[in-house]
């Protein structure tokens, strides 16, 4: 590789500093959206790290990533115009200051969050085949987020190609480092047995040649490297909030990156430069100004509905049986599919055995995880970005609460903001609900904290389809899934539907993707009420029915959608043809709840029936069964209060 | 008999439900001996070793290859080599298993419909064996269906009350319907009883009481009076007959449509989906009834009476020939829609509409009558 060009190198700081300035200012004019975050005194690490960039590399930055966004090669005036807030911003004024895409440059405002992505997005350059890697700018301040760990832990365990670059500029927002971190900035990677490097420097072309052999090494050897930069940030935070002896700033100001190189260029030369890059951002900012206020708020991409057969289950497999033989089929025919979870090797094949078998057919697609469930969410969303079909298996859904923050800030987060390329074809598997005595933090049916999230799907299987069909449905819609599978359902052999019957019940179904089913004991005749109920509660509600009819000639439709969020309302007020009372069923506890929503709903479109939820009691749920039985809904109790209230 | 031990299959894994025997490593009748293994046991999940927990001589009850549910008894183990007690073990398992069997296979009853079939002693082959039986397939059995789907019974025998051309009408629907055999007219003028009416003995009326000892079941009705029809139903109810509901084979009615008993209806007639009907109604030639009207009780729908959807009429009320009543209208109890009147707004209680607009003209005062 030559060596580099100062000129150049001197070209882009100056443009980031000018870009920067020109950000203060305009945000002291009041013209720009929210806040920002300027990188005045690091650009050197930027650049240094920019000009070693191929064309397919992958760079990930957080909050302060302008500096990185021109260095990427990202233009200056779409990411004026998106800091703007005009329709012409690299993200339709979607994203502002701290979430930026351009083509393969991704930033997001959550410390950590885009270190895994970065490692997610390498581990699919890697299982792709490309010659790409993933660069990430981590700072000071994030070395305080677990996922950081977790992820530099799975980078060394996968031997990914990835470049960590630790921009240690003092100061985490206002907490001076001796304050937020013990012992060694580049020994935390050497824990986990990634080499490392520890320089401080702002002089570009030291760290031009410091990088030039970082990237050789990452790209050569396809295996993580962490590289510790100490410089410093001589501008605030974001604005108005520096609180930083004026004193230690000025001294600062002598190591001025852009001041070191300058002093070693010719000063026409220089000034030269300076202009042109001044000349540059006032014209940005100019066409920026001209263009029109950004003005659509796109709604979430809803995959196109397709009309397609009802998978009533073909034989009597069980429910794990059957999503064993679909990601079989899935991993078989998607070469860039892949099943990341924890224990799912053979001959374990994982909690629940949903995984037997896969990692002996497809030992590359099968990824054992460490116990790391933000760290699994968060890889499998970065290799998604990067064009993989991840399927995420979480051992029991409660722990999904762990990988929170990367499904509400990150997996949903980066197809809206980031616009039409980009989608999260991201299925999160989680076994939900109790009925097996495993005590408070391995019962729940936590979906309800997740279905709130703009741009989560959620599906859950009844037993009365086959699900491992909706599973290999929930990869095709490209968004991210939660797919929920209920414990109590795994073990249980799936009810075929013949002639419309499936024992006592007379059963029709919708035929959308994710089809709704409409149950009835009396050939659809009118109903006395309706219970509207999904996934693992299906069969409790069909209890509660069958025994309505036997004890009281109370007729109770069930209507199940295999879509549990966002609710298919028109589906469901296809099977509500009588004007009788609705009960929903949920097993999560009701406050907040599906059943309140599905309610609200309906009655916003003038609906006026009478309503009654059922679910879990608003406790955490117990171990021991008989308590646990107090706890959950069941079908004698339901029927009931049915009886109690509506008879 | 002896004492045994019996072998279950063990809960191996939290999550199965059923294991599978590989294979038993003991033949029938061995000694076995504390922690021997008797056989290897797959899951889901992996393979065990089932350890005898108990010596003696094993007798294995499940077939290798076999899918056993966690729990059940797949061996018996005795004190000595004794096959008389395993055989006799393995019989009675086969007779729980048949008793089960056929448990499945009887028809389920709700408890409404075990009460009425306990009361009339209906014969379980008579009732739908591929559902579940409600009280009205029960009443469709004792042939005073309401279910205009329900499958014929055993041919009823029926009289026609009223000797009369109305009462021919009835017994011409009754010919269009299966099972039916009309046996005798009831009537209560003197100068008929006696007689043969088109072929048809006539009877005296008071003989109603007496006539499920003739093998009577069912009884059918063109009575004009809707009070009378209602009596009817009281008196037919008293003496273990059916007030049947006669439905012309020509009628069209929707497999959703929900009636009492007593109710006529005629040829031509159209009675869409959801539509509820209560007793002793009669729904005349070419009336029209689309989806979710509902009709009380002891209405007369006179022919060509034509109904928008979702409309209410209330009990008694009488629909006069051609009349024309607009979706979603509500009519009260006992009133009169004069024949070829338009109603466009909801009619209260015992009022008489007539002409286009429908405009109250009168009140009506006695219920019942036409």
């Amino acid at each position: 590789m030559a060596g580099p060009v100062p000129q150049k190198l001197f070209e882009r700081m100056a443009l980031i500093r000018v870009l920067e300035e020109t950000l203060l200012r305009l945000f002291a004019e009041g013209k720009l959206s929210g806040t920002t975050h300027t990188s005045i005194g690091q650009e050197a690490i930027a650049v240094s790290v920019g000009a070693h960039l191929a064309e397919d590399d992958v760079v990930f930055a957080s909050h302060r990533c302008h500096g990185h966004y021109i260095a990427y090669g990202g233009p200056p005036e779409l990411l004026l115009a998106e800091v703007m807030g005009r329709d012409t911003g690299v993200c339709g004024g979607r994203g502002g200051s701290q979430h930026l895409h351009y083509r393969r440059f991704f930033s997001s405002g959550v410390q950590g969050g885009i270190v895994g992505n970065a490692v997610g997005a390498a581990l699919a350059l890697k299982e792709a085949g490309e010659d790409a890697i993933a660069v990430v700018f981590l700072g000071d301040g994030t070395l305080g987020e677990g996922l950081v760990y977790e992820s530099l832990n799975f980078a060394a365990l996968r031997h990914l190609p990835i470049l960590f670059v630790l921009e240690d500029n003092r100061y985490a927002q206002s907490t001076p480092v001796d304050l937020a971190i013990s012992g060694s900035m580049s020994a935390r990677a050497e824990a986990f047995g990634i080499e490392s490097g520890e320089i401080e420097s702002n002089d570009v072309l030291e760290l031009y040649d410091v990088f030039a052999k970082r990237f050789a090494q990452v790209r050569e050897q396809r295996a993580p490297f962490f590289q510790v930069v100490h410089t410093y940030r001589l501008a605030p935070h974001s604005k108005g909030d520096d609180h930083r002896d004026p004193r230690e700033i000025e001294e600062r100001w002598a190591q001025d990156p852009l001041a070191l190189l300058r002093s070693r260029l010719d000063e026409t030369e220089a000034q030269a430069l300076e202009a042109q890059a001044e000349a540059c951002i006032v014209e940005a900012v100019a066409v920026a100004e001209a263009a029109p206020v950004a003005s659509m708020v796109p709604a979430i991409a809803a995959p196109p509905d397709v009309d397609t057969p009802t998978p009533f289950p073909a034989d009597s497999d069980t429910f794990a049986q059957s999503l064993n033989r679909a990601l079989h089929a899935l991993l078989d025919a998607d070469d860039r599919a892949f099943l990341i979870g924890e224990d799912v090797l053979d001959p374990y094949g994982g909690a629940f055995a949903v995984a037997k078998g896969l990692s002996t057919c497809f030992p590359r697609q099968v990824i054992t995880s460490p116990i790391s469930e933000a760290g699994m969410v968060a890889w499998a969303t970065g290799a998604a970005l990067l064009g993989a079909h991840p399927v995420v298996e979480i051992m029991f859904g409660d722990f999904l609460a762990l990988a929170a923050d990367q499904v509400l800030n990150h997996a949903t987060k980066y197809g809206w903001v980031c616009g039409g390329d980009t989608a999260i074809p991201l299925v999160l598997r989680a076994p939900m609900g109790g009925g097996r005595g495993y005590g408070p933090s391995h019962s729940q049916s936590i979906e309800k904290m997740f279905m709130g999230m703009p741009g989560l799907t959620a599906v859950a299987p009844p037993h009365l389809l086959d699900p491992g069909t909706l599973l290999r449905r929930s990869v095709e819609v490209g968004g991210p899934v939660l797919f929920m599978e209920h414990k109590r359902l795994y073990g249980r052999a799936l009810e075929t539907v013949t002639g419309g019957r499936a024992g006592h019940f007379y059963v029709r179904a919708t035929s959308s993707r994710f089809p709704t089913l409409h149950l009835s004991l009396v050939e659809f005749d009118p109903p006395d009420l309706a219970i509207v109920t999904y996934g693992g509660s299906t069969p409790i509600a069909m209890e509660a029915a069958e025994k309505l009819l036997m004890e009281a000639e109370m007729v109770c439709d069930v209507i199940v959608p295999s879509q549990v969020s966002p609710i298919p309302f028109a589906e469901i007020g296809g099977c509500l043809t009588h004007d009788v009372p609705l009960v929903t069923l949920e097993e999560g506890t009701t406050p907040w709840g599906w059943g309140a929503e599905l309610i609200a709903g309906l009655v916003e479109s003038g609906d006026t029936r009478r309503y009654r939820r059922f679910g879990a009691a608003h406790v955490p749920i117990p171990a021991a069964r008989s308590l646990e039985q107090q706890v959950l809904p069941n079908a004698d109790r339901i029927a009931e209060e049915i009886q109690r209230e509506f008879a | 008999m002896s004492d045994f031990t019996e072998v279950v299959m063990p809960q191996l894994g939290v999550n199965d439900t059923e294991a599978i025997i590989v294979e038993w490593n003991v033949a029938p009748g061995d000694r076995v001996e504390l922690g021997q293994v008797l056989a290897e046991v797959e899951t889901t999940k992996a393979t065990f070793e089932l350890e005898c927990e108990s010596p003696g001589h094993f007798y294995p009850l499940a077939a290798e290859g076999e899918k056993i549910p966690i729990r059940a008894v797949i061996g018996l183990i005795l004190p000595e080599a004794s096959p008389g007690v395993v055989d006799h073990y393995r019989a009675g398992m086969e007779r729980r298993k048949e008793a089960g069997a056929e448990a499945v296979d009887a028809p389920r009853l709700t408890a409404k419909a075990r009460k009425l079939v306990e009361q009339h002693g209906v014969e379980l082959s008579q009732l739908p064996a591929d559902r579940i039986v409600r009280e009205r397939d029960v009443l469709a059995a004792l042939g005073r269906t309401a279910a205009p789907a329900a499958a014929p019974g055993t041919p009823r025998r029926v009289v026609v009350y009223g000797a009369s051309q109305g009462g021919l009408a009835v017994v011409a629907c009754l010919s269009t319907m299966p099972s039916c055999e009309v046996v005798a007219f009831l009537d209560d003028a003197p100068e008929r009883i006696g007689t043969m009416c088109h072929g048809i003995p006539v009877w005296p009326g008071t003989q109603l009481e007496a006539l499920a000892d003739k093998g009577v079941t069912a009884v059918a009705t063109h009575i004009a009076d809707g009070a009378l029809r209602l009596a009817l139903l009281e008196r037919t109810g008293a003496a273990g007959l059916s007030f049947m509901n006669t439905i012309h084979a020509n009628a069209t009615v929707a497999s959703t449509v929900r009636m009492g008993m007593g109710n006529l209806i005629k040829a031509g007639a159209v009675i869409d989906a959801y539509v509820e009907i209560g007793d002793c109604c009669i729904v005349d030639n070419g009336v029209i009834l689309p989806h979710h009207n509902r009709i009380g009780d002891a209405c007369h729908l006179a022919p060509g009476a034509c109904f928008g959807g979702n409309c209410d009429v209330g009990d008694g009320t009488i629909v006069g020939i051609g009349a024309t009543v607009s979706a979603r209208i509500r009519i009260g109890r006992n009133v009169i829609i004069g024949p070829g009147a338009c109603v466009l707004r909801d009619v209260p209680d015992d009022a008489i509409v007539e002409g286009y607009p429908g405009k109250i003209v009168g009140q009506r005062k006695k219920p019942g009558g036409s």
